[in-house]
This record gives C-alpha cells, sequence and structure tokens, in this order.
C-alpha cells in the first residue's frame, strides 16, 4: 500500500436504500445470476454500468458495502479507471480518497437500479454472459 | 452197638507192653492211676490208632513216642497200637505202627472167618467207627472238660453242633461247590466281554442318527417347500425380466444425466466466475484502453513520478545517509542533492498509483481481448456439448418411460426380495442338509464298527453260556447246600440244647432248683434256677458246671449218630470238692449206662470205693510202674 492509498476512505459505501432495493435481492434471490455471490462483486459490476450509461446517483444516507483496503488491486485499478474518467484525467484527484470513492459511490447506486432491471426485468432471461459475448456460441 | 475187643499197645510212650481184652459190651471199665502214670497216653493211644493224633496232654519227659525201655534196647523198634473193634456183628481191627525216622502206616483189617483181611478204604470204617470231628465227645479230659464252658463258651458250643450235625460232607461238598464257582466266574470273568458299554454306545449312536435323520427328514421336505415356492416365484418373476432391463436403463439414463448435469452446472459456475469478475472492466473496456494511452502519454512526458520513491528518499534525508549507505552532514553535498531529488520527485507523488496502473491495465486489457475470449470459448464448447448430450440422454430417458412396462415397483421388489430370502433360506437348509448327512454317514460308520464288535463280542459271549449256566447252577447248589447247612445245624442246636436240659436233669442232684438249661440261637446259654432266667453262668457252682459240661457233651455225642460208642474220660472227678464227687458218682452209673465207659482216673478214694462197688473186678484196673524205665503196665485192681 501506497501512502496516498492508505489516506483513502476505509470503506466503499452505497446508499442505504439502492442497497436494499436492488443489491440485497439480487444476491439473496435464487433465480438472479448473482444468488449467493459477494456484495462486492455486485457493487463494481453495477458501478461500472452505471458509469458507462451515465446513470449516477447521489448517497442520501451511505452505508458500508466492504473495506477498501481488503479490494485487490484490479477493483482499485478500476475505481481510478472511472474516477479519471469522470473528471477528464485529473490526476490530481487520486490524492483525495473520498473524492475519488464518492464517485464510484454514486455510479454504483445509479448502475444498481439498471442491473437490477437487466437480472429480474426480461424474467430471468437476461445472462450477463450473453451480454458480454453473445450467445453465438452457446 | 459197638464195644472195644481188646486193645494192644506196644511201645507207645509209658506202655511197653499192653494187651487189655474186654468182654462186656457195656458197663464200666474204671483205670485208676497215680499222676504220670499214662491215663492221658491211653487215650493219647487210642487216637493215635485212629487220626494219628495226639490231643491229651503229656509231660515234657514223655516227649518221644517210642517208649523209652524199647528206645534203650532198640531205637528201631515198633511202635504199635491196636484196636480191636465190635461193631454190629463184624470184627474190625484198626492197627498203627511207626518205627524211627519212618512215617507211621495205618491199617484197618477186618476178621473173616479167623483171618484178618485188609479193607479197601480204611478211612471210611474209621469214620463209621467214630469220625475224628466227634472224637472229642466220647474221648475227654474230664479235667478239661470244664473248659467247654470257659471264657466265650459260644464258640465252643457252635463248633461241637457243627461237629455233630454231620454237615462236614455238605461243608465239604460247599467248599468243592465254592471254589469250583469260583474258578467257573474267574473263567468267566476273564474271559465274558463286558458289552454292556459298548450297547449303551451303540444305542446312544443310533438315538442320535434316528435324532439327525428326523431332523434331515424335516429339512429336505422343508427344502422342497422352498424349491418350489422359489420356482413359482422366479416364474412369476420372468415377465418382469424386460421391465428389470428397462429399469436399469432408465436408472443408468438418469445417472448419466445427473452427471452432465453436475458438468453443466460447473461450467456454469466457471463461466459465471468469470463474467462477474470481469463484467465490471469489460464494460469498462474503453475507459481502459484510453487510461491506459494516457498514463503512457504522462509517462513520456515525463510527469509520472520517478522510479526511486519519494518515501525511500525522505528516509535517506531523515537518517543523514547517503544512498550508498554513508553517514553524511546537512552540509554535505551529497544532503543537499538528496533535498533536490525530493524536490524533483515530490510534484507526481500522487501519481504513484499510476506507474503500476500502467501496467496492470495493459495487462488486463490483453486478458479482456484474448484469454477471457478465449477461455470462457473453450468452456461454452465443452457446455455445448454436454448440453447436446443431455438432450440426447433425457431424449432417451423419454423414450424408455414412455415404453416402460407398466409394473407395479412395489410387488416387484417384493417378489425379488421374497426370491433373495428363499434363496437364502434353500442355501441355508442345504447347508444344514449337507452337514446332517456327513454326520449321518459318521454315525453309520461308527455304529457298523461297534455292532461289529458287539457281534464279536456276543458271539464270544454266547460261547460262555454254558459256563454261565454252570455258573448258576453252582450258585444254586451252593445257595441250596448253605441252606440245607443252616437248617441241619439248627435243628441240632436244638436237640443239643433239648438233650442238655434233659441230661442236666438227670445228672445235677438239686434236681428242684434247676427247671430249665436251653441254648438260644447265638449259642448262650439261659439257665431258669428257682425261677429266676439267668444268661450268666457265673451262678453255677465248679460241679454244676461240670455237671452242665457232661451233660452238653453227652447230648452232642448222642447227636453225632455215635451214641453206642464207647466212652472214654480222663480224670471225671478232677477239681472237683468232696461233696460233689460224692454226688458225681452217685450218678455216674446212670450216666454211663446202656453202653461201653472207660474212666481213668486218679487214685482217690471216692472213686477206688465207687469202683469196688459198682465195677466187676475183671473190668477194675490198676495203672503201675513196671520197672527202671518208668514203663506203666495195666494189671488187675486188687
Amino acid at each position: 500500500m501506497n501512502k496516498v492509498d492508505s489516506k483513502y476512505p476505509q470503506f466503499i459505501r452505497i446508499d442505504r436504500k439502492i442497497k436494499e432495493k436492488y443489491l440485497e435481492p439480487l444476491i439473496s434471490t435464487p433465480s438472479s445470476q448473482f444468488y449467493k455471490r459477494e456484495q462486492g462483486e455486485v457493487y463494481f459490476i453495477a458501478a461500472a454500468l452505471g458509469f458507462k450509461n451515465k446513470l449516477r446517483m447521489k448517497t442520501e444516507k451511505n452505508i458500508d458495502v466492504r473495506t477498501y483496503h481488503g479490494l485487490n488491486d484490479q477493483y482499485k485499478l478500476l475505481i481510478r479507471v472511472i474516477a479519471l474518467s469522470d473528471t477528464k484525467y485529473d490526476y490530481n484527484l487520486l490524492s483525495d480518497g473520498s473524492k475519488t470513492l464518492r464517485i464510484l459511490e454514486e455510479c454504483a447506486n445509479g448502475g444498481m437500479s439498471l442491473l437490477y432491471d437487466k437480472i429480474f426485468s426480461k424474467g430471468g432471461d437476461f445472462s450477463l454472459e450473453d451480454e458480454l459475448f453473445g450467445d453465438n456460441q452457446k | 452197638m459197638i464195644n472195644i475187643r481188646r486193645i494192644t499197645i506196644k511201645n507207645f510212650r509209658q506202655y511197653k507192653n499192653v494187651d487189655l481184652k474186654f468182654n462186656n459190651k457195656t458197663g464200666l471199665n474204671l483205670f485208676i492211676g497215680k499222676n504220670g502214670m499214662g491215663k492221658s497216653n491211653f487215650l493219647n493211644a487210642i487216637c493215635w490208632c485212629l487220626y494219628e493224633k495226639q490231643p491229651f496232654k503229656f509231660h515234657e519227659d514223655e516227649k518221644k513216642l517210642l517208649n523209652e525201655e524199647a528206645s534203650v534196647k532198640n531205637k528201631y523198634d515198633e511202635v504199635k497200637v491196636e484196636l480191636e473193634v465190635g461193631m454190629d456183628d463184624k470184627i474190625f481191627l484198626f492197627k498203627r505202627t511207626k518205627r524211627e525216622s519212618q512215617q507211621s502206616t495205618s491199617i484197618v483189617m477186618i476178621k473173616q472167618d479167623e483171618d484178618w483181611v485188609a479193607v479197601e478204604n480204611p478211612r471210611i470204617i474209621i469214620n463209621n467207627f467214630l469220625p475224628e470231628s466227634v472224637s472229642k465227645f466220647f474221648l475227654f479230659d474230664g479235667e478239661a472238660v470244664q473248659n467247654l464252658y470257659r471264657g466265650n463258651y459260644a464258640i465252643n458250643l457252635k463248633d461241637g453242633v457243627w461237629c455233630v450235625s454231620d454237615v462236614l460232607l455238605l461243608d465239604n461238598a460247599l467248599e468243592h461247590v465254592e471254589s469250583t464257582y469260583s474258578e467257573v466266574k474267574k473263567r468267566i470273568s476273564k474271559d465274558d466281554p463286558k458289552t454292556e458299554n459298548l450297547d449303551k454306545i451303540v444305542n446312544d449312536l443310533i438315538s442320535e442318527k434316528s435324532e439327525i435323520e428326523t431332523k434331515k427328514l424335516k429339512n429336505e421336505e422343508a427344502h422342497k417347500k422352498l424349491t418350489e415356492q422359489l420356482n413359482q416365484l422366479e416364474n412369476k418373476f420372468k415377465n418382469y425380466d424386460k421391465y428389470r432391463e428397462q429399469q436399469k436403463i432408465k436408472n443408468q439414463l438418469k445417472e448419466d444425466i445427473k452427471e452432465v448435469g453436475e458438468r453443466l452446472k460447473e461450467y456454469q459456475k466457471q463461466i459465471n466466475d468469470l463474467v462477474i469478475e470481469y463484467a465490471p472492466f469489460w464494460f469498462l473496456k474503453e475507459e481502459l484502453i484510453e487510461t491506459g494511452k494516457r498514463i503512457n502519454s504522462i509517462g513520456i512526458k515525463g510527469e509520472l513520478p520517478p522510479k526511486i520513491k519519494s518515501t525511500f528518499i525522505e528516509e535517506l534525508i531523515e537518517k543523514k545517509r547517503c544512498i550508498c549507505g554513508t553517514i553524511i552532514n546537512k552540509d554535505d553535498k551529497a544532503y543537499k542533492n538528496l533535498l533536490a531529488l525530493k524536490n524533483e520527485v515530490s510534484p507526481f507523488s500522487d501519481r504513484i498509483f499510476l506507474i503500476e496502473d500502467k501496467v496492470s491495465i495493459n495487462s488486463l486489457i490483453k486478458d479482456l481481448s484474448q484469454k477471457i475470449p478465449e477461455d470462457i470459448t473453450k468452456i461454452r464448447f465443452n457446455r455445448a456439448k454436454d448440453r447436446k448430450n443431455l438432450d440426447s440422454l433425457q431424449t432417451r430417458l423419454k423414450e424408455i418411460e414412455q415404453s416402460l412396462i407398466k409394473a407395479p415397483e412395489e410387488e416387484v421388489g417384493n417378489i425379488q426380495s421374497t426370491i433373495n430370502k428363499t434363496k437364502e433360506e434353500i442355501e441355508k437348509l442345504l447347508k444344514e442338509i449337507g452337514e446332517q448327512s456327513f454326520r449321518i454317514e459318521q454315525l453309520k460308520a461308527e455304529i457298523k464298527e461297534k455292532e461289529e464288535e458287539l457281534n464279536r463280542l456276543n458271539r464270544k459271549k454266547e460261547g460262555l453260556k454254558a459256563e454261565n449256566e454252570k455258573s448258576n447252577f453252582l450258585e444254586e447248589a451252593r445257595d441250596k447246600i448253605e441252606f440245607i447247612r443252616s437248617k441241619i445245624i439248627e435243628q441240632v442246636r436244638q436237640s443239643v440244647s433239648l438233650n442238655t436240659d434233659k441230661y442236666f436233669k438227670e445228672l445235677i442232684w438239686k434236681k428242684d432248683e434247676f427247671e430249665k438249661v436251653s441254648f438260644t440261637e447265638n449259642y448262650e446259654v439261659e439257665v431258669i434256677k428257682s425261677g429266676e432266667k439267668v444268661s450268666s453262668l457265673k451262678i453255677l457252682s465248679t460241679g454244676e458246671m461240670k455237671v452242665l459240661s457232661f451233660a452238653t457233651i453227652k447230648a452232642l455225642a448222642l447227636l453225632s449218630g455215635f451214641n453206642d460208642m464207647p466212652l472214654f474220660i480222663d480224670g471225671p472227678l478232677e477239681n472237683l470238692d468232696k461233696e460233689v464227687e460224692v454226688n458225681f458218682l452217685k450218678l455216674l452209673p446212670s450216666f454211663i449206662k446202656n453202653k461201653q465207659v472207660f474212666i481213668f482216673s486218679l487214685d482217690k478214694n471216692a472213686i477206688i470205693e465207687f469202683g469196688k462197688k459198682n465195677v466187676n473186678k475183671e473190668n477194675f484196673y490198676l495203672l503201675a510202674r513196671e520197672n527202671q524205665y518208668r514203663s506203666t503196665v495195666i494189671k488187675q485192681f486188687h
């Protein structure tokens, strides 16, 4: 861990309502592709979808999803990619952990409902696999 | 009637030469002599002649049989005793002779006309005259006669009764029978095979065999029944063979489907793991590429922090050390260089992530473009293959299920289970039957062996049948003889008892005092004296005891069957007091009437007086010393 990284907040967070409304059903519903998966895994997919689809939502009342420092390097890289892309590559932002993670948090809040809709709105036919790799080789 | 006609004694102890003829067939012959004159030896001479025995006591100096005088003259001279006896109308001569260093010889002769002829069986004649066993009741010592009732007199009485019972023949017969019986028994016991144990063994074996055969029969019946049952079940179950085959295929298909299903689940999991792990990066693939480019760009511009980390430079400054490790001062050039380096690095220190991100992004993009799609494709390929496989399996399963015979699973299961159980039972029964058959064969062999042994022994036993019959006969004979013998002895005892009572009363002078004398079964004497029954003989005086003894001897003599045999009494008055002597002598004539009696007595006045009054002169003798050799002569008493 470098000096800057150590100054990052201890937890990555999500809006409490978002968590209750989308995240929890996504990991606790047996028909969900994310059934019994970790919150963190779903959180980052939602954040990526949120950023990509410009779905941002500020947090009203946040709640911890997991520790920042327990994340692997790839997820930390993703956090910085999102933050840099969002700020048109303001590298100085990276020294401000709170700001960096807030961008991530807003994207996750925004992306979570989209992910939820994808998973549940099509009657369970949605497949992340097909979404990413197409279904020509099924 | 028996009478002594003549007694000849030559060279026998005191008697050098005695030749006495007795003309009286009955009545008393009285011999008076002092002690040592040979009164007892006269009786010994008679016993010696008849039995080669000398039961009457004699002095130590009379040890030698040969007369002293004869011995001096010729030690090989002959000792001879002869008895001429009249028995009914026959006359016999009993003769015994002996010479020094020789066995004595005995001869019995019968007088035929004027000649003496030796008889063939002298022992028979002697026994007809006076058997040795009863001789003591005809030749006895008056002094010793009292001994009959001394000590354990019952034995003496019993012995007396036995002697006169004439059961000697029976005893001899009994002894012979006993000995033969014992020999036969010994032979039987030696040769008789013990078949009882073998009999028992054979019976036990037969019984065990029969028991096992019954069990085996039951098992065989059960086996037959079960086999029939099994056949029926198997026939029934044949109808379900196809069903079972299909069921088997169905189950296999289910297994296969399950297996493929498991694999598909695994493929899906692998894909899910990859998708969920890489989905965020996949969605932001463009942003990653752009970020990568940007980092490269600032790197080229030198806007990335150096590879030496500012923290490392800060640490060196704080510890005042050069990069080479040398300690430095604030004034040193090296220290200043470190400060300059720090200032140079610090504007980009916040971009420290980007150095590593530059590498990571490149690697990640490479994975997203190549490795992940390849991995996914590979898994998808396998998955598609298994999906096809699964479809095919499911189709087949469906077909099988449609064509499956309608057979109630439960029923089939029950039949199968019953068949299995029946088979198990049959197997168990067959095992038991096998064991039982084996045991029966074993038993048959054992029985055969034992029966052969038994037959052999029985054949041997059959051979001993005659011996067994003999043994039984001997046993019977022994019992009969013993019975007869005991009967005779008992009768004789009773007769002796009655006659003793009779003679005692005849002889005893105190007739009023004695009511009855009798013997019990145990040969104890009971006397009723003055109205009182007494078992102890201590109540009798010496004289009374002597009378009782004489009465008993007379009774025994009477019962012996030789009642008319002459009587020889040595010292009848010995140990009697005067009054008793007188009383006894008064009664003597009645005691000895109707028979020939020889009395040898000391020269007591009482007896001399008695002799003078009651004995013929020619029958009254005196025993006297003849010469220096102490030979005794017998002459008329004057």
